[in-house]
């Protein structure tokens, strides 16, 4: 079934250094994804203001938005905690909605907050997997139930990275993601650097993974580099895209009627040796993948 | 509330290798401290016989340092050896409640000073390189256009005027030469340093103009820096 919502093509998530890359090649990306909670410094609950917008940041979201379509790629809705609720935080997360017009908005199958026994707010310091059992779906389908009606758009699950595996797990993966689909009404975004971290360092088939999600689902993918250290591969987004995460991409196009956008990831922080021809290159690789599959 | 004692778990393991090697020596007195089922007993027991669970402990260590050595580098370096036994120390005190920088470092800051007050920190710089960095901070998340246009509505001054720095300008005491520290801070190599005393104010440039007027200032130049403006205090 295709979704009404047009196509976008090939974005990037933004960081310190896409403004100046994106003004001196503005056509290097179709949109960009934003990840708003970085645009503003939190006091917390209770502060006032509790929200204070960094001024030069500002300005970029206010040059991009007349440029280009955006996306909104949260990182503090903690979806799978326990016990968390934010309503202030929720609520900053729909202005900046009807401000900038987000087309679509994403957060983690995972969590980072938990509160403690007394009550107090902890943060995990990291994306922190859950256990895929029923008891955690219905959690996270709650939580996405109660978000969806406050954010003006469809709202999307990323799969998440994990280093470590839960034993006894109820369900698989894919199962899982098909299962919260149905029953919150989300849809996925599918990082698929994260699911070649995952079968990488946990031994399995990614593209067996691919074949038991509902790709029907998948509105937005990310691709992105890693490193290998002390025997383990990770997420670092420090680079070019590993060769077999171009090949997942290329299986899952034909399958994913839904998709709107293909998001390229980089940490800043490897800017000096990952430069602007290299990111340009990995963009218009995912650019002629993307007309490949959905010519013009 | 199992799950929640969970989370809980897992998060404490994430920030504490000491509490995995302690699990995996005596899980019974570790997890006694949880209301788990059996099913996350026997995970948690698990979990940290893995190797993605000292990935786990790097990354929340490398995303709780990153914000520390990113706006406050200079204080970081003071600390030298120190650095590492003071930040287990922060970090075990559990007063992580949000992944936002500004207050990881308002935290760590608090912390510092307490370090200071109470004579563990043995550098003799820690304490302004934390108040300049701390300072420059401020300035550079400031609303810079909101507090101009503030200023620009204010009242001409009048002779009973209350005398107010200026909301983009900071003044930073010194107590060693203050050229001398940031460079070594700089070069990164501050813990070692020998630096004169100096008792002097660093002026950040929306005074210095006045402050020239009046004759106060002193302007050093290094040849590859910007100019830093210093007031002998």
């Amino acid at each position: 079934m295709r979704d009404s919502a047009s196509a976008l093509g090939v974005g990037i998530l933004h960081n310190p250094v896409v403004p100046d890359l994106l003004k001196s090649d503005p056509g290097m990306v179709d949109y960009v994804s934003i990840m708003p909670d970085l645009f503003w410094a939190d006091g917390g609950p209770g502060a006032n203001p509790r929200f204070s917008e960094s001024e030069p940041w500002m300005e970029f979201i206010d040059w991009a938005c007349g440029r280009y379509p955006l996306v909104a790629h949260s990182i503090g809705l903690s979806l799978g905690s326990a016990v968390f609720s934010d309503d202030a935080y929720v609520e900053q997360l729909a202005d900046w909605h009807r401000r900038y017009r987000f087309l679509w908005h994403s957060d983690h199958l995972s969590f980072a907050q938990v509160r403690s026994a007394s009550g107090q707010e902890q943060h995990a310091g990291m994306a922190v997997p859950l256990p895929l059992d029923f008891e955690v779906l219905r959690l996270l389908t709650a939580r996405i139930q109660a978000l969806r009606p406050r954010l003006p758009t469809p709202f999307l699950v990323e799969n998440a990275v994990a280093y470590v595996t839960f034993s006894d797990e109820e369900m698989s993966e894919p199962a899982f993601l098909n299962s919260l689909v149905r029953d919150s009404g989300c849809r996925v975004l599918l990082d698929l650097h994260n699911l070649y971290t995952n079968a990488r360092n946990h031994k399995f088939d990614a593209s067996a993974f691919l074949r038991q999600l509902d790709l029907d689902a998948v509105v937005e993918v990310h691709v992105a580099g890693g490193t290998e250290e002390d025997g383990i591969y990770t997420d670092a987004h420090s680079g070019p895209c590993p060769e077999a995460v171009w090949s997942l991409l290329e299986e899952i196009m034909p399958c994913t009627p839904n998709l709107k956008g293909i998001t390229f990831e980089f940490h800043d922080s490897y800017f000096s040796i990952f430069g602007a021809k290299d990111v340009r290159a990995q963009l218009d690789r995912a650019r002629a993948i993307w007309h490949r599959h959905r010519p013009r | 509330m199992s799950v929640t004692s969970f989370q809980q778990a897992l998060c404490d393991l994430i920030a504490s290798p000491r509490l995995c090697r302690a699990l995996r020596a005596a899980p019974e007195e570790v997890l006694a401290n949880y209301e788990l089922s059996a099913r996350e007993r026997a995970r948690l027991c698990d979990v940290v016989w893995q190797r993605g669970m000292s990935t786990n402990c790097s990354l929340y260590r490398a995303n709780r340092v990153t914000p520390l050595y990113m706006l406050l580098t200079y204080t970081c370096r003071s600390l030298g050896d120190q650095f590492r036994s003071l930040l287990d120390e922060f970090w075990d005190a559990k007063i992580y409640r949000d992944g936002q920088f500004s207050s990881e470092v308002e935290r760590f800051a608090a912390f510092l000073r307490k370090r200071i007050a109470d004579g563990i920190v043995s550098s003799p710089f820690t304490a302004e390189l934390l108040e300049f960095e701390l300072k420059l901070n401020s300035l550079r998340s400031a609303p810079r256009k909101q507090l101009l246009r503030e200023v620009k509505t204010l009242p001409a001054p009048g002779p009973d005027t209350p005398c107010r720095i200026h909301p983009l300008a900071r003044l930073v005491r010194f107590h060693h030469d203050p050229d001398a520290l940031l460079d070594a801070a700089e070069r990164n190599v501050i813990a070692s340093a020998k630096i004169p005393r100096r008792e002097s104010l660093l002026v950040t440039p929306q005074l210095a103009p006045a402050l020239a007027d009046a004759g106060l200032l002193v302007e050093r130049r290094n040849r590859n820096k910007p100019a830093r403006l210093f007031m002998d205090a």
